[in-house]
C-alpha cells in the first residue's frame, strides 16, 4: 500500500519534471529564434533546418528522460521512412498524447499541423511559430502544404484529427485525403500502437500506468497516390476512396500486429 | 415548387449523386449539405465547378457562403442569370 502510494508519488513527480523540462525546453529554443529573426545573414530556409533540428533533438531528449524515468518505453521499426523520397505526406494513427513528440524524435525535418491550443500557447508558441509550422486554422493551409510539399518538405497528418477513442476504432477525417488528392502527393503511412493505452484523451498528463506504456512505430512502403485509388474518378470520389482505403490499411496493419507473430507461434 | 426549380433539383440531385456517391432519395430539399450528406468546404468547391459545367450558370464562392441545404442550393441556382 505504502509502496503503491510511494511508486505514484515518484510517477507524478517525474512526469512532472518531463514535461516542465519539455515546456522551457520550447520556450528557450522559440525565444532564441525568435531572436534570431533579424540576423539576416542566415538564410530563413537554414534558419528553419536549424530549428527544426534543434525540436528533433528536444523531443529526442524528452523522450529519452521519460524513458529513463520509467514513464514510458518505445521501439522503432522505421527503416522504409527514413529512405522514402521526401515530399510526402506523413500520416499515423494517434492513441496518444505524445505521438508528435516521437515522431518528432524520429524526424530530423518534419512540418506538422498545429492547433491554436499550441499555437497560442505560452511555451509552445514560439517555437511553432519560427519551425514554419502550420496553424491549422489558417486559411490557406492547403496552398501552404502544397507549397512546402513541392519544396521538399514531409508533413504530419494524422487523419483521425483526434486522439483515437477507448474503443480503439479508427474513424479517419477526409483532410489528409484531401491534401493529398489536392497536390498529388506520396503517402508514408506509420502505425504507433501504445500498450496499455495512456494518454489518451481526458487522461491526466501524470496518470500512467505502471511499468510506463510500450510505445512501437512501425512504418510501412511509401505509397503513391495512384497506387491506392482511381485518380482518374472526380475529386471528392477521390477524398472519399482514399479515407476508406487508408483506414483499411490501418485497420490491416494494427490487426495483424495484434494476432501473433510467427516467433511466438514457434515458441508455443 | 415551380418546375424551374424542380428542374435545377433534379440536376443537383444527379450531380451530388455522381460526385459524392450519395443516394437520391437522400437528396431531399431539407437534406443538410454538412451534417446529412457529409459534405464539407472542400467538396463544395468542387460542386461549385462542376454544376457551373452541368448548369452552365456563373456561380461566386461568396454565393454559396450562406448555402446550408439542398433547397439552399435550388434556391440560389434559380437567382442566377444563365451565362451568355
Amino acid at each position: 500500500m505504502v509502496v503503491t502510494k510511494l511508486r505514484k508519488a515518484w510517477q507524478i513527480f517525474s512526469a512532472g519534471v518531463s514535461y516542465t523540462l519539455f515546456g522551457v525546453g520550447a520556450l528557450l529554443v522559440g525565444v532564441f529564434f525568435r531572436l534570431m529573426s533579424p540576423v539576416t545573414i542566415i538564410s530563413p530556409a537554414k534558419k528553419q533546418r536549424m530549428i527544426r533540428w534543434c525540436i528533433h533533438k528536444g523531443c529526442l531528449t524528452f523522450i529519452r528522460i521519460m524513458r529513463f524515468f520509467g514513464l514510458i518505453r518505445y521501439s522503432f521499426d522505421l527503416d522504409s521512412m527514413h529512405t522514402a523520397r521526401p515530399g510526402h505526406i506523413l500520416i499515423a494513427n494517434h492513441p496518444s498524447l505524445i505521438d508528435v513528440v516521437l515522431l518528432l524524435a524520429v524526424n530530423e525535418q518534419m512540418c506538422c499541423f498545429v492547433k491554436s491550443a499550441v499555437w497560442d500557447n505560452f511555451f509552445t508558441g514560439a517555437v511553432v511559430r519560427q519551425a514554419g509550422f502550420i496553424p491549422n486554422n489558417a486559411e490557406q493551409i492547403l496552398p501552404m502544404a502544397a507549397a512546402k510539399l513541392a519544396a521538399g518538405e514531409n508533413i504530419l497528418i494524422f487523419p483521425e484529427g483526434t486522439r483515437t477513442k477507448e474503443d480503439n476504432v479508427l474513424r479517419f477525417k477526409r483532410g489528409a485525403a484531401n491534401m493529398a488528392v489536392a497536390v498529388n502527393a506520396s503517402i508514408m503511412p506509420v502505425m504507433i500502437e501504445c500498450y496499455p493505452r495512456a494518454l489518451k484523451k481526458g487522461d491526466k498528463w501524470y496518470d500512467i500506468p505502471p511499468g510506463g506504456p510500450a510505445f512501437t512505430l512501425r512504418s510501412g512502403e511509401l505509397m503513391a497516390l495512384d497506387e491506392c485509388i482511381d485518380t482518374t474518378l472526380p475529386r471528392p470520389k477521390q477524398y472519399r476512396h482514399l479515407t476508406q482505403f487508408l483506414e483499411n490499411y490501418y485497420n490491416k496493419q494494427l490487426s495483424t500486429e495484434i494476432a501473433a507473430t510467427p516467433e511466438q507461434l514457434e515458441n508455443s | 415548387m415551380n418546375a424551374e426549380k424542380q428542374n435545377i433539383l433534379d440536376q443537383v440531385r444527379d450531380t451530388l449523386v455522381d460526385l459524392f456517391e450519395l443516394e437520391p432519395a437522400e437528396i431531399v430539399p431539407e437534406a443538410r449539405l454538412y451534417e446529412d450528406l457529409d459534405i464539407d468546404s472542400i467538396d463544395a468547391v468542387d460542386l461549385l465547378v462542376d454544376l457551373k459545367k452541368s448548369i452552365n450558370v456563373e456561380i461566386s464562392p461568396s454565393q454559396f457562403k450562406q448555402v446550408r441545404t439542398i433547397q439552399d442550393v435550388v434556391d440560389v441556382l434559380a437567382e442566377l442569370p444563365a451565362k451568355a
